[in-house]
């Protein structure tokens, strides 16, 4: 298997260089050199994003299904720059040890780089549940991260909040497209398996959040735990399984590919 | 009992009931998949009758996610009723943003319901017939002897000089072009591939499986078709495109505000 996948050399090399410059950005973020720190997050987000585009480009059009280990630190650091972009500065850059904590567990715990090439996979609708899928699991956990962390610099912020709310978004685009590619390729709307219920679930246990945070019932500090409960259950439902659940470290052969 | 039943806490409940549900579900399911799958061909009496009654300590979770979500249906359709009756009443005094964000979100509620109802109708009023093996110029009867499908031809592709050894030789696309013809001797013919049904008379034809896979197989060419008749397919459509309305407008709506404010301060 491994050695067929020598082209994959270059998505995997560029997003070791992508890490680097992540790291890079965090330490200039420690040090307070918040100049340099956007600037490596810029350089890391430019190369990773060449990274997703020639990984995506040479499996198309199968879709790479378990990608998310690699693209949600893309995630990370995008929504990190939109926030600087928009004069959050802070907020924006308190997510940087986000991005590079992901990272580095893509590059260490991850299984592999590689597509299940299945023939099913070969549909628009599954790129876009899947990409949409990960927007919506990076916007709830950056939501989780700046709700614990605002809550221990003592902030009152909408901003989680906000995160939430587009990462539901997000989540509904991805439940609709699922929906279409399930009933495209095996004829029905419902995926009975696992992987859907679960899915369902976090749907509905965010649908419960939002209908508390929009009738205003509960204050930010409870809502906070209530968006860190959603994160742990995407982190052990979506994202472990993914890495192949709990196991040792590991940095995986480049070389191999 | 009509205000009871559109209280929004009863609503909160109702959802993070469901969620809790739907998780311990998922966990049943991982070690029961085949008491599940099954519900995929049978429709949700059939299936109740063989494998949902007779396997209660795997099934309750699912009936109880049944009950949940009728209970949540119910309530969001007093909620969304009285807030559609409030809305239209100070129509006159709301600025017409507020009147779309607030309505974006009825919208959504309503989208909601109709998703479920469409469920319940694919699952109890749907038709269902799974392995229809055709072979090239072989028919079929679909329902009565007077709708018949046909295989007229079939392409298979294969993989060849792909960046990927792996996929040498794997099948690379396959098609296969139906004829249709009803009770009028209506002739129609209709390319179908994987992730592309063909449609004819209110059913659906979904290519789930073929041979041969490998190429310089001497096996007998065949597809295996699924037929679905699925009245509440249409329902869904409808639903998630509603939803999706009600989800733009909401967050154009959001953007739009906080713009402005921003633009003020």
């Amino acid at each position: 298997m491994y050695e067929t996948l020598i082209s994959l050399c270059f998505p995997i090399n560029s997003f070791y260089i992508a890490t680097l410059f992540y790291v890079a950005s965090l330490t200039f973020f420690f040090l307070s050199r918040e100049g340099l720190a956007k600037s490596f997050l810029g350089l890391g987000l430019i190369v990773h994003t060449i990274s997703e585009i020639s990984g995506r480009f040479l499996m198309w059009p199968y879709c790479n299904m378990f990608a998310e280990p690699f693209f949600l630190p893309w995630c990370f650091s995008a929504i990190s720059f939109i926030l600087i972009l928009s004069r959050k500065e802070k907020d924006g850059l308190s997510i940087i040890p986000l991005v590079v904590i992901f990272s580095i567990s893509a590059i260490l715990f991850s299984e592999g780089y590689y597509s299940s090439f299945s023939l099913k996979s070969k549909s628009i609708f599954s790129h876009i549940f899947h990409l949409f899928n990960f927007i919506a699991h990076a916007c709830f956990l950056s939501g989780a991260y700046l709700a614990i962390y605002t809550i221990f610099k003592n902030k009152k912020k909408d901003i989680p909040h906000h995160m939430v709310i587009w990462g539901f978004a997000f989540c509904c685009m991805a439940g609709a497209s699922g929906m279409l590619w399930n009933y495209m390729g095996w004829s029905d709307t419902i995926s009975w398996n696992h992987y859907y219920f679960h899915s369902v679930a976090i749907w509905f246990y965010y649908s419960g959040f939002l209908h508390l945070h929009l009738l205003r019932k509960w204050d930010l500090k409870k809502g906070a735990w209530v968006i860190l409960g959603g994160a742990l259950l995407v982190l052990y439902f979506d994202y472990l399984p993914q890495i192949g659940g709990i196991h040792l470290p590991g940095v995986f052969d480049v070389n191999l590919y | 009992m009509w205000e009871f039943s559109g209280r929004w806490d009863i609503s909160v409940w109702l959802l993070f009931g469901a969620a809790v549900d739907l998780m311990i579900g998922s966990a049943v399911m991982k070690q029961h998949e085949y008491v599940f799958s099954s519900l995929s061909r049978l429709t949700l009496q059939e299936w109740t009758g063989t494998y949902g009654m007779g396997n209660l300590n795997i099934t309750w979770w699912f009936y109880l996610s049944i009950l949940l979500l009728f209970l949540l249906a119910v309530n969001t359709f007093v909620c969304t009723t009285n807030g559609v009756i409030v809305l239209l009443k100070r129509f006159s005094s709301m600025s017409k943003q507020v009147f779309f964000l607030r309505f974006s979100i009825h919208i959504m509620h309503i989208s909601f319901i109709l998703v479920l109802a469409g469920h319940l109708v694919s699952h109890v009023a749907g038709v269902n017939l799974p392995n229809n093996i055709l072979q090239k110029n072989g028919t079929i009867s679909v329902c009565s002897p007077n709708f018949k499908v046909g295989l007229k031809d079939m392409k298979i592709e294969f993989e060849k000089e792909t960046r990927f050894k792996t996929l040498e030789g794997d099948v690379k696309d396959v098609s296969a072009i139906l004829s249709f013809a009803d009770s009028k001797m209506c002739v129609q013919e209709k390319l179908i591939s994987v992730n592309r049904p063909a449609w004819f008379e209110g059913f659906s034809f979904h290519l789930d499986d073929f041979s041969p896979k490998s190429e310089g197989s001497k096996r007998e060419p065949y597809i295996k078709l699924t037929i679905k008749k699925d009245p509440g397919v249409s329902l869904q459509v409808a639903g998630v495109a509603f939803f999706s309305i009600g989800l733009s407008v909401y967050l154009f709506s959001v953007i739009r505000s906080r713009f402005n404010r921003d633009r003020e301060t």
